[in-house]
């Protein structure tokens, strides 16, 4: 009896043993597996025009970051969902992706809405997360592992104002949507006394209003200077060329895509964006991502691809930095610091999560459909 | 003209008429009595084609009806006035019937058709209020157009389901003069009805209907005599729901 | 400057009204024909105008066959609904919850065929006539708007005129007012029924065309039009084609007036605030009838 009973107790005992050893690891992934990144993205609704690019952006990145060994010779794998351009949505998504498919670090979402909601869960177990739209609400401030690979809101207004005030502009006026068209416009206004700029009449849209022609008639009453545009989808430019209205227009960087100002008819014709990328003409070091980008997919990248592609990018190397399982707060601090962008030059480590100066930006034009860099840049 | 044989028919699946055969011959005028239930309506819409046959035949001038859609059965000559009159409520009078008119059919050679006057002299109210629409109307007024409607058919069997129901004597008097003179004039008629009285004052023969089958026939001086016989308690007591 | 303002909220108030009227002339056909609340209606505007635009940009065919063809989809489109699905229905005697169901879930697979059969872009039509600009009383309006503006009310005439005087017409309305009682007059109903939803999907297609050179369509577009398009029908009294336009117009002009006097914030709210408001006092409609029997 006692014999038997040792020989149980022993293999009780190396079996417990051996759980203490093989259950975490077993937990964790096996070392040839793929390391897990969610992806967050608008693949339908109205934000798909920004979702699509994006994805396109990521999914080349990920390509060349395997072809190049991976991560410590484990290869990335990225996770997308679709957040139908819905908060609840995107919450949910991160839901599954953190805690169902066990991601290591997310990428995404973009609409700023969606982005804070996702931060709501990721930010008090400092997830490390960067998201594809710029620094949205006063929260957005203290989540430490909540990155932004685009600019935030108040260097977008800033950008656009400097061009303005070099084309001499003292009146504005202003056509922004309920989105993050809102977001943009209170730091416009905010800011506009220090450039010269006073705005007048200013008009807010539904992000998918289909006309706005009442309020760009507003507009057109108040006969401004210039125009600023703030949306995601062709229309309040075709509506304010329709209305005659000759001024130039400034818009954000949401509408400088191909699709979307194809979508804009002949309206968009002279329309400048600050934005990040012009592949018509891209300087020297986003040639290689230039050409990268046209064998993958066969057409041109614009800035969103581009931003997409710098965000997996610069959180891959991150995660390489501080090892795969190095666990939430690890990967945070190795993600918090300088990092040279195809699009730009980032500091994560800045106060605005983004650390996007305004010389980083480059200006384009429209013209016949197609976007030239303008010769326009900021000082500082 | 009209042959009814061995008739099974009802709704959906469940049949409600039971081996039914009946006929009416030319400008002939007959009755089909029983109690609430008996299967009198369900007759009626199986004749004009709502109600599916399951079994049986019906047949018309010797020309087959049973599986005709209803759409196409005025053309074989029959017109079938169902129960509520079935007007268009938002239609004038005048509307109502010349959408019966243009769906006519050709002639029997040797029939008098029923011209646009010929309907305004029996019914005068279409004269009259030819513009009202039809549910402005009071439920006599409706049925005297409803039955308007089915002579612009040219039919030469008019069957009717009930006509004198919800309606005051005096308007009842005046719809049964109609009818009479239309059957003076050798209109064929199949009458359905509740009230025997009514039934036996416009009709020479009668069946009567218990249970969706035919029970008894009646004709002559029987029949005229009906209304004070007591088969027709018998007749009354085997009525069960109307489906 | 004012004038100018006024005239162009106006200008815009009526255009977009009658764009919501010209979905609910399909609408309240199919309503009035068949007893049935379509709501994939805006979907067959969107087949019309993506078919159009197929013909157009990938074929090359001239503008006035393409139309032609475009409305003909609709109207395949239209008689294949009811052909294959809407007959079974009545053939099973569906409630009237089952054709709700049934349209909603038709709208959302055109919408979804459309989605994978021509992507996700927008399309914008070329517009009809030499896309000239006029200015009147100071408002900028474009060539494509009369037309629309004008096509918009021959069809209201044409439309009512089809329904009130035409023995096809009257025999449409009829055999959705009483079936049986149709059938017994020799109307064949079923047949009635799938010429409405032919009428409905050229409707709906003439709808599509019309629009597309003002909102691009796209497989998303579908819904907020057949919204739309039921607001401006129900608020004119659902069968009405003369309703529709005056509903639409009182929603359009309600929205630009919003716009314009207030911000665009409180469009959404006023506008509906006021369609409960009417529909309260006037339950059938601006130009619903007062009595509704079937005799």
């Amino acid at each position: 009896m006692r014999r038997i009973d040792r020989t149980r107790l022993v293999a009780a005992a190396s079996g417990l043993a051996l759980l203490g050893v093989v259950g975490p690891v077993a937990a964790q992934t096996n070392a040839s597996d793929p390391i897990k990144i969610g992806v967050i993205l608008p693949l339908t609704g109205a934000g798909a025009g920004l979702g699509i690019p994006s994805r396109n952006g990521i999914l080349l990145a990920e390509k060349q970051i395997n072809a190049a060994g991976g991560i410590k010779g484990r290869k990335i794998k990225v996770v997308i969902e679709d957040d139908t351009t819905n908060p609840d949505a995107a919450l949910n998504k991160a839901n599954n992706l953190i805690f169902g498919e066990k991601v290591v670090a997310l990428v995404g979402p973009i609409q700023t809405a969606n982005t804070v909601a996702v931060g709501g869960i990721t930010a008090p177990v400092k997830f490390p997360q960067v998201a594809l739209g710029g620094l949205g609400p006063a929260v957005e401030l203290e989540r430490k592992c909540v990155f932004h690979a685009a600019p935030p809101q108040n260097q977008n207004a800033r950008a656009m104002l400097a061009y303005a005030k070099s084309l001499g502009v003292k009146n504005a006026a202003a056509l922004y949507d309920s989105g993050y068209g809102t977001v943009v416009w209170n730091q416009l206004s905010k800011f506009a006394g220090e450039y010269g700029i006073k705005f007048g009449v200013t008009e807010k849209f539904e992000i998918a209003a289909t006309d706005t022609t009442p309020q760009a008639a507003k507009i057109r009453a108040s006969q401004p200077d210039a125009i600023f545009v703030i949306g995601v989808t062709g229309v309040p430019v075709r509506a304010i060329r329709q209305l005659q209205m000759k001024q130039p227009i400034i818009a954000a960087i949401g509408q400088a895509t191909y699709e979307i100002v194809k979508s804009m008819g002949d309206a968009a014709e002279g329309v400048v964006f600050p934005e990040f990328l012009v592949p018509e003409d891209p300087l020297p070091h986003q040639k290689a991502f230039v050409d990268a980008y046209k064998a993958e997919y066969g057409r041109a990248p614009k800035s969103i691809e581009s931003i997409a592609y710098d965000a997996l990018k610069a959180m891959s190397q991150a995660i390489g930095k501080a090892g795969p399982e190095a666990g939430n707060e690890a990967i945070c601090a190795a993600m918090r610091g300088p990092y040279s962008g195809n699009s730009t030059e980032y500091d994560f480590s800045a106060p605005d999560m983004t650390g996007i100066k305004l010389n980083g930006f480059i200006y384009s034009k429209l013209v016949g459909g197609h976007f030239n860099r303008l010769p326009f840049k900021n000082a500082e | 003209m009209l042959q009814i044989a061995s008739l099974v028919s009802g709704y959906d699946a469940l049949a409600v008429l039971h081996d039914v055969s009946l006929h009416v011959k030319e400008s002939e005028a007959v009755a089909i009595i029983g109690a609430n239930g008996a299967g009198k309506t369900s007759l009626v819409r199986a004749i004009a084609g709502l109600n599916r046959a399951m079994r049986g035949a019906i047949a018309m001038h010797g020309a087959d009806m049973t599986h005709l859609p209803a759409h196409a059965r005025p053309a074989h000559g029959i017109a079938s006035l169902l129960e509520n009159r079935r007007l268009f409520g938002e239609f004038t009078i005048e509307e109502n019937l010349r959408l019966a008119e243009t769906a006519g059919r050709k002639l029997r050679p040797g029939r008098t058709k029923f011209e646009w006057n010929d309907v305004c002299d029996l019914f005068p109210i279409v004269r009259e209020r030819g513009a009202t629409r039809v549910e402005l109307l009071s439920g006599g007024q409706q049925q005297m157009v409803a039955v308007a409607r089915c002579l612009l058919l040219q039919p030469d069997l008019l069957i009717l389901d009930e006509p004198s129901t919800g309606l005051a004597p005096k308007v009842v008097k005046d719809i049964l003069e109609v009818l009479g003179a239309l059957r003076d004039r050798g209109m064929a008629i199949l009458l359905v009805e509740q009230n025997v009285g009514i039934a036996a004052s416009l009709t020479e023969r009668a069946y009567v209907m218990s249970l969706g089958r035919i029970v008894h026939e009646v004709a002559g001086e029987e029949w005229r005599n009906f209304g004070t016989d007591e088969r027709l308690a018998k007749a009354y007591l085997g009525g069960g729901r109307e489906p | 400057m004012l004038l100018g303002l006024v005239s162009q909220s106006l200008l815009s108030g009526v255009t977009n009204g009658l764009i919501y009227a010209l979905v609910g002339f399909g609408i309240a056909a199919i309503f009035r024909g068949a007893h049935i609340a379509n709501v994939m209606q805006g979907e067959f505007s969107v087949v019309g105008a993506v078919v159009v635009d197929v013909l157009l940009v990938q074929i090359g065919m001239p503008y006035w066959a393409a139309a032609i063809i475009g409305c003909l989809s609709g109207a395949a489109l239209g008689a294949l609904i009811d052909v294959v699905f809407i007959r079974r229905l009545v053939a099973q005697k569906a409630p009237d919850d089952s054709y709700l169901l049934f349209t909603i879930g038709v709208s959302i697979t055109i919408s979804a065929a459309v989605l994978f059969l021509f992507g996700r872009e927008g399309h914008l039509l070329p517009p009809i006539g030499s896309g000239q600009i006029f200015i009147v009383l100071d408002a900028v309006v474009q060539e494509h708007a009369l037309w629309l503006i004008g096509i918009s009310v021959i069809l209201m005439f044409a439309l009512r005129y089809f329904y009130r005087r035409t023995t096809l017409g009257m025999r449409m309305s009829a055999a959705a007012i009483d079936p049986d009682g149709a059938a017994t007059i020799g109307i064949d109903v079923r047949a009635m029924r799938t010429l409405t939803f032919v009428l409905g999907g050229v409707l709906g297609a003439i709808a599509g065309i019309l629009i597309t050179p003002i909102i691009p369509v796209s497989y998303m577009v579908g819904l907020p039009l057949t919204l739309k398009g039921f607001s401006a029908a129900i608020l004119g009294g659902l069968t009405n084609p003369l309703g529709a336009v005056a509903g639409g117009l009182v929603i359009g002009i309600l929205e630009a007036l919003v716009v314009m006097q207030m911000s665009s914030a409180y469009k959404d709210v006023v506008t509906f605030s006021g369609l409960i408001l009417i529909m309260i006092f006037m339950p059938r409609g601006l130009l619903g009838r007062a009595g509704r029997a079937g005799g």
